[in-house]
């Protein structure tokens, strides 16, 4: 059975690729090139080689990031379902989300305001800076998921917007 | 006069567990205050005890006087150690420890407080004969007083707004033209930017690079410094990579660093550890910034020259000893290099990074020191300094401390949150660097060769095998039927 995924490294370009599991080989699929790999696992390091030549590598996976080191380094691999992203981008002008992560300095709406693109929504404090997080689009405030005072992670909702798809129905 | 019985750490992070380390060498029972995010951290697990201390923010635990005395008291601690950042330097904490009747491990209160302000800290540098940026005494109010006064300090010059701050009301003049032009300019920006025109004239250091003294004094009179350490790898005014002893400094010039920041420390009656950090220029002239009077980040270089624990030292001297050793005693042998390992994304402006840490493993070996305040399993918050450890490695000569830096952070194995690990080899590593061409301007002016190179196509084939075949996607043994398959992101 084989399985297509997008996978870049550290943000670069996608390649799609299709992984048939064998016992010992497995056969890789990248952009339409067929490859043979191998890895001798060891829990989650090992020595792998692909069609010959060969590294050592630790990995992690976290959700849909593997984190490898190897060549000396730390890479981010990113595993995208293609039909996941679909998904998510049409929902990603309904949240504003978090460009570092930091603590809440300041809100200035709230559920039901109705606002405009670039509007300030609240001011984020990380590290000393201060950024302002603004709204991406026209539309009116669902819900502040966070509160002056909370930290948040990167990448977390701050503040969602009603979506376009209520708003149309 | 005996060593305490037990000292209390009001600090977090590697240097908590860099002070437990000393403590337990000397026999010292540890105490150290930690707030419940902290409650896995390897400083908690470490110390004999560990006091709960609460406070919204977390940071704001790690400020409360009362709390941290009481802290001390309930455990029966003789002294408190401040480490840096947090409490270290206010004068204020250092008097309430002394006032419950405790020993503070660090200088006085008055020493704090003389050195804590910037204008009274350079007067009482310049009484003690210290060099000092020259500069106005007063603001300059017209173009011939700025050009007379810039005349005596000598071109370039610096116009800055009294009121200053984040470069507004700031310029350059390289002759007396372009100081009358800047002085009427830096006026009106500064009085639209801040209501106030008034423009200050001081010497504008070019390529300038941050060299500071190490000095130790004890409570009898007798002060030492420790060298030089240079740290002019710095984002965003904060230290990257620090080394000692400096690739610029040659023994006169130490030699009369030294003895002007003995000055200064016998001039504020200090004692303890502490540091005078001083600007260089491109002829090798020093000035006077200003006196941190608390141990350093990048004490570990220093230690690693000299063979001194600095803590000890410092517990010796709040204890009442006298200073074992003359400034005769004290020779710098080899090199060592320190980096900082912060969690942050060196690639995008140094934004801070967060996470899960999954996996960490350190190099270790001859020539290598590590010292690290975080554990596998334990999640990186924005709560806290965004440093998570530092690497130091020693050698006979610079070059060699380089290589074996190069190496163990090619070692150094962290996967969880984004951090500069990566970054800081590319520095180590940089020719300029190596060549020993360092200012506080490096990592702007070499930014560009400073960037992440691209995956050569072998490496990017087998770091995507590699996700390929640790992802669960791809794990058929684990494949769902098609209508869970069909939930996509909503399974869990």
């Amino acid at each position: 059975m084989s399985l297509l995924r997008e996978i870049s490294l550290n943000g670069g370009p996608a390649r799609v690729v299709q992984l048939t599991r064998g016992a010992r080989k497995s056969s890789l699929d990248i952009d339409g090139k067929r490859f043979n790999a191998n890895i001798n696992e060891l829990a989650s390091d090992g020595e792998l080689s692909v069609d010959g030549s060969s590294t050592y590598v630790s990995r992690v996976v976290d959700r849909d990031t593997v984190l490898i080191h190897a060549f000396g380094r730390t890479w981010r691999v990113s595993v995208v379902d293609p039909a996941e992203r679909a998904l998510q981008s049409a929902n990603q002008t309904d949240v504003a989300k978090s460009p570092m992560p930091g603590v809440v300095v300041s809100v200035s709406v709230e559920a039901g305001d109705n606002v405009t693109a670039g509007q300030p929504l609240m001011i984020i404090e990380s590290m000393k800076m201060q950024t302002e997080i603004q709204a991406s689009r026209d539309g009116c405030i669902e819900q502040v998921v966070v509160q002056v005072g909370e930290t948040f992670p990167l990448n977390a909702t701050l503040v969602k917007l009603v979506p376009l798809a209520a708003q149309e129905n | 006069m005996s060593l305490f019985k037990k000292v209390l750490i009001a600090n977090r992070g590697e240097i908590a567990l860099r002070i437990i380390r000393t403590l337990r060498r000397l026999g010292i029972e540890s105490a150290v205050v930690y707030h419940e995010a902290d409650r896995d951290s390897p400083a908690v697990r470490d110390a004999d005890e560990g006091i709960l201390i609460t406070g919204e923010p977390p940071v704001a635990a790690y400020l409360d006087i009362a709390q941290i005395i009481g802290a001390a008291q309930s455990v029966g601690a003789e002294a408190v150690h401040p480490g840096f950042g947090f409490l270290a330097e206010k004068a204020q904490f250092a008097e309430a420890v002394i006032d419950a009747g405790l020993k503070f491990v660090g200088p006085s209160a008055a020493a704090i407080q003389s050195m804590g302000d910037k204008i009274e800290s350079k007067r009482l540098a310049s009484e003690a004969g210290v060099t000092t940026v020259p500069g106005s005494a007063d603001a300059i109010d017209t173009p011939e007083a700025a050009v007379e006064v810039s005349d005596q300090i000598g071109y370039p010059v610096l116009l800055k707004a009294s009121a200053g701050g984040g470069g507004k009301g700031m310029r350059i003049a390289w002759n007396a033209q372009e100081c009358r032009e800047a002085l009427v300019r830096a006026g009106a920006e500064a009085e639209a930017a801040f209501g106030d025109a008034r423009v200050f004239i001081e010497k504008y250091i070019e390529e300038p690079r941050h060299i500071e003294i190490q000095v130790l004094a004890d409570a009898h009179g007798a002060v030492v410094h420790l060298g030089e350490r240079e740290c002019s790898i710095q984002r965003r005014y904060q230290k990257v990579v620090e080394e000692a002893p400096s690739p610029f400094i040659d023994a006169d010039t130490r030699a009369q660093m030294g003895e002007q920041a003995c000055a200064l420390a016998r001039a504020v009656g200090y004692t303890s550890a502490g540091t005078v950090e001083m600007v260089v220029d491109k002829n090798r002239t020093f000035y006077f910034l200003e006196m941190n009077t608390r141990i350093q980040v990048e004490h570990p270089v220093t230690e690693m020259v000299t063979g001194l624990d600095i803590v000890e030292q410092q517990l010796r001297v709040a204890a009442g000893e006298a200073l074992s050793f003359s400034q005769d005693d004290v020779s710098l042998t080899g090199h060592a290099l320190e980096v900082r390992i912060y969690a942050e994304d060196a690639d995008a402006d140094y934004i801070p990074a967060t996470g899960y840490l999954h996996r960490l493993r350190f190099p270790s070996g001859e020539g290598i020191r590590v010292d690290n305040g975080v554990v596998e399993g334990q999640t990186i918050g924005a709560a806290f300094d965004p440093m998570i450890a530092k690497l130091i490695t020693y050698g006979a000569d610079r070059e060699s401390a380089i290589d074996r830096m190069c190496e163990s952070l090619q070692d150094t194995v962290i996967l969880g949150p984004i951090t500069n690990t990566d970054f800081l080899r590319r520095v180590v590593d940089h020719p300029e660097f190596r060549a020993g061409r360092t200012h506080t301007g490096f990592l702007d002016i070499h930014r560009e060769s400073l960037t992440a190179p691209i995956a050569t196509p072998e490496q990017e084939r087998l770091l995507i095998a590699a996700a390929a075949l640790a992802h669960p996607d791809f794990d058929t043994r684990h494949y769902a039927p098609e209508p869970l398959a069909a939930m996509g992101a909503w399974r869990t």
